[in-house]
């Protein structure tokens, strides 16, 4: 029992240490602007995607909007309801926000439960007459990245490109958002460059790295030289099997730079933090507004990264993507209609 | 057990509790944070009213059964690992009959998905006990093993067969009839918890009222004397980790038939094994389970609005909860290990010790 305790104290003394330096108290705020609150998914802060890029967008919304936020980060399903619970029960937050999918069951019930408190959620809808839910129009993400991979497969005095005008995309899953995500790519790369020809890949699940790189391995083969990845964690294999061959891969949802830094040429954003911060901006200045709000490029919910992509392609990007903003140029959303469109829509 | 033994235990598990506490006021401190605040939002967010107590025994239903699960395994002598995966088992088992089993009135759907998720949590514990009892082969090590099969069959089962439409990896929802009714309205607190207190009571019946119950503790305790008394210990074995595997099930059951109302891939924080911590905790007597149970739930729910209230991160709360953990179940298990050590010395004729295992000397 002696040894019990002194191995305890010891411990307690070891965990100390590492906490002293560690620690950082909660900041002191003047008389807030608005109240917010957000329950996290449940990957927690540290998730280098949705949870920290939500939490980017709650300290721009403290530093710019002057609100004070509170949130939560459950480390269990069952957390949810219980969490958005006790915010709605505090009755003091001007709108309390759900990061991701699977929160769906949980506000459901909740903002049912006080439907005079406002809700929003990202990623999905919850169909609820106190929830603003906030969804992306994902053809357009794949527009862009279609469009600067295109103009790259043609560029000579680059290594990592081959003589083959084939570019590729490994998608997680067959299912319409996906899907919706290729008609793009196909349609941006055959708006730059109707020679180029796209190879279209399914891992069949997100969480398959050795599958997405073998299926990317695969499609070097026949010819292709950069391949986007829209498969979850399964696309790490894209850019694994990007680094191993000296090719170039495309990161999604967040910046995947650092997996790769040399052959990460742009990754498909979703920016959160955006998202989240125009949510509590439309609440603060009386515009939430319950329903689905699609955000596109021209809302800053979808962009790309810059990473390795020349200048004079990104200005070229840009242009067509002014186009898209301002309404002149509307991106298919199905595979099926990407043929008609091209022949609507030359350059 | 006399009286008086179990009150030192039980005073010394309650100073436990109060010293990790302590500590953790300590660790609270040195980081910059309201040790007062902390503790206030702790105890007001596990019991601080009727919404949060209810959550609190909310948290503390799976965890009854998980705890009851291992201390099962453990009167026989085994050390049930796999609660975990028999507790997935379960509950996609539960969420499938609610599905699937149509046009029964709600009490007997109810009954029907618990039978369910028992049997399949008992079959998937079968296996190990089955080989424990066989061939010998280390119920740790194969539960565990069991664990990863059953979470990811269960996953690839969803995925590939009972997915909803959707991003999600879930069922859909299961019908009203099969939903465990609430105690408190909105609360999400069940039925489930009296469920509970009815598998301890029948624990603790059978250990104690019954052939099968004294077989058990037989085997667990000394199984060559246990042998020479006639005892069929390799059946009394596998019956205890199916037995184990069966309560483990229901925990299962019960988040998905109570709280969930579908079976969602992941749902789990650990239940499985958080319950040997409660068992250890509990020194495996069936009652107590129940206080043990109510600690860790106390904690995970005070810990919740600690985070909420004073604004204390999860990490520290994570932190302060594995120091109970700690200093409360480790003197426990360490007690155990000292006495397993102490028995091999009546290793049997044939060169095994009372667990069965052969001694290499």
């Amino acid at each position: 029992m002696r040894f019990s305790k002194g191995l305890a104290s010891l411990l307690g003394v070891f965990l100390l240490s590492g906490l002293v330096l560690a620690a950082a108290g909660p900041p002191a705020m003047a008389a807030p602007k608005g109240r917010v609150a957000v329950v996290f998914a449940t990957g927690g802060l540290g998730d280098k995607s949705f949870n920290d890029s939500a939490m980017a967008g709650l300290k721009a919304a403290r530093e710019k909007l002057g609100i004070e936020y509170q949130y939560a980060e459950p480390s269990a399903i069952a957390e949810y309801e219980t969490f958005l619970t006790q915010f709605a029960r505090a009755g003091k937050y001007d709108l309390i926000v759900s990061i991701g999918f699977d929160q769906a069951d949980a506000l459901k019930a909740v903002s049912a439960r006080f439907p005079k408190e406002k809700f929003a959620i990202v990623d999905m809808v919850v169909d609820a007459p106190n929830v603003a839910s906030y969804v992306y129009k994902e053809p357009e993400r794949g527009f862009v990245l279609g469009m600067i991979a295109a103009m790259m497969t043609g560029r000579a005095g680059d290594p990592r490109i081959n003589k083959e005008k084939v570019i590729g995309v490994v998608g997680g899953m067959e299912i319409p958002l996906i899907k919706a995500n290729v008609a793009g790519y196909i349609a941006g790369a055959k708006y730059v460059d109707p020679d180029v020809k796209v190879l279209v890949s399914y891992v069949g699940g997100w969480a398959d790295p050795a599958r997405g790189k073998e299926l990317t391995l695969a499609q070097f083969d026949q010819g292709a030289d950069i391949v986007w990845q829209a498969a979850g964690r399964s696309g790490l294999g894209v850019i694994k099997a990007a680094q191993e061959k000296n090719r170039y891969a495309i990161g999604a949802d967040s910046d995947q730079d650092y997996l790769a830094p040399e052959n990460v040429l742009t990754n498909g954003m979703k920016f959160v933090d955006n998202t989240v911060f125009q949510a509590i901006q439309q609440v603060l200045g009386g515009k939430f507004k319950a329903g689905i709000h699609l955000l596109g490029l021209a809302e800053n919910g979808l962009g790309y990264t810059r990473s390795l992509v020349p200048r004079e392609i990104a200005a070229e990007v840009d242009k067509v993507k002014a186009k898209i903003v301002a309404g002149k140029l509307k991106v298919p959303e199905n595979i099926d209609e990407v043929d008609k469109w091209l022949k609507d829509n030359k350059k | 057990m006399s009286g008086k033994k179990l009150f030192i235990d039980f005073a010394y598990s309650l100073g436990a509790v109060f010293f990790a506490l302590l500590l953790g006021g300590v660790l609270i401190h040195l980081s910059g944070y309201d040790v007062r605040e902390a503790y206030l939002s702790f105890f007001d967010g596990a019991f601080g009213n009727v919404y949060n107590l209810a959550n609190t025994l909310m948290m503390t239903i799976p965890l009854i059964f998980t705890g009851l699960a291992v201390a099962v395994g453990f009167q026989a002598g085994l050390f049930n690992v796999g609660g975990e995966g028999q507790l997935y088992l379960g509950a996609l088992a539960s969420a499938l009959a609610a599905l699937f089993v149509r046009g029964l009135p709600p009490v007997l759907h109810i009954a029907l998905a618990l039978a369910a998720g028992a049997l399949a949590g008992g079959l998937w514990a079968l296996v190990p006990g089955y080989l424990k009892a066989r061939t010998g082969a280390h119920e740790v090590i194969t539960t565990i093993m069991f664990n990863y099969v059953g979470i990811l069959l269960v996953a690839f089962l969803v995925k590939e067969y009972f997915k909803e439409p959707g991003r999600a990896d879930q069922t859909s929802m299961i019908p009203a009839s099969a939903r465990i009714p609430e105690l408190i309205p909105d609360s999400r607190l069940t039925w489930a918890l009296f469920l509970g207190m009815l598998a301890i009571l029948a624990v603790d019946y059978l250990l104690k009222n019954t052939s099968l119950g004294y077989e058990i503790q037989a085997v667990g305790q000394n199984l060559p004397a246990a042998e020479y008394a006639g005892i069929d210990a390799r059946a009394r074995m596998t019956v205890s980790m199916l037995l184990s595997g069966m309560i483990a099930g229901l925990a299962g059951s019960t988040m998905v038939l109570g709280v969930l109302h579908r079976f969602i891939n992941n749902f789990s924080p650990g239940y499985g094994y958080t319950g040997i911590a409660v068992a250890v905790l509990a020194r495996n007597k069936p009652w107590g389970i129940l206080p043990a149970a109510l600690l860790f739930g106390a904690l995970q729910s005070g810990g919740m609005s600690m985070q909420l209230f004073a604004r204390i991160p999860m990490d520290l709360m994570t932190l302060v909860q594995g120091l109970v953990i700690l200093l409360v179940a480790a003197p426990a298990l360490l007690e155990i290990l000292a006495a397993s050590r102490r028995r091999p010395k009546e290793v049997t004729p044939d060169g095994r010790d009372p667990d069965g295992h052969l001694q290499h000397q």
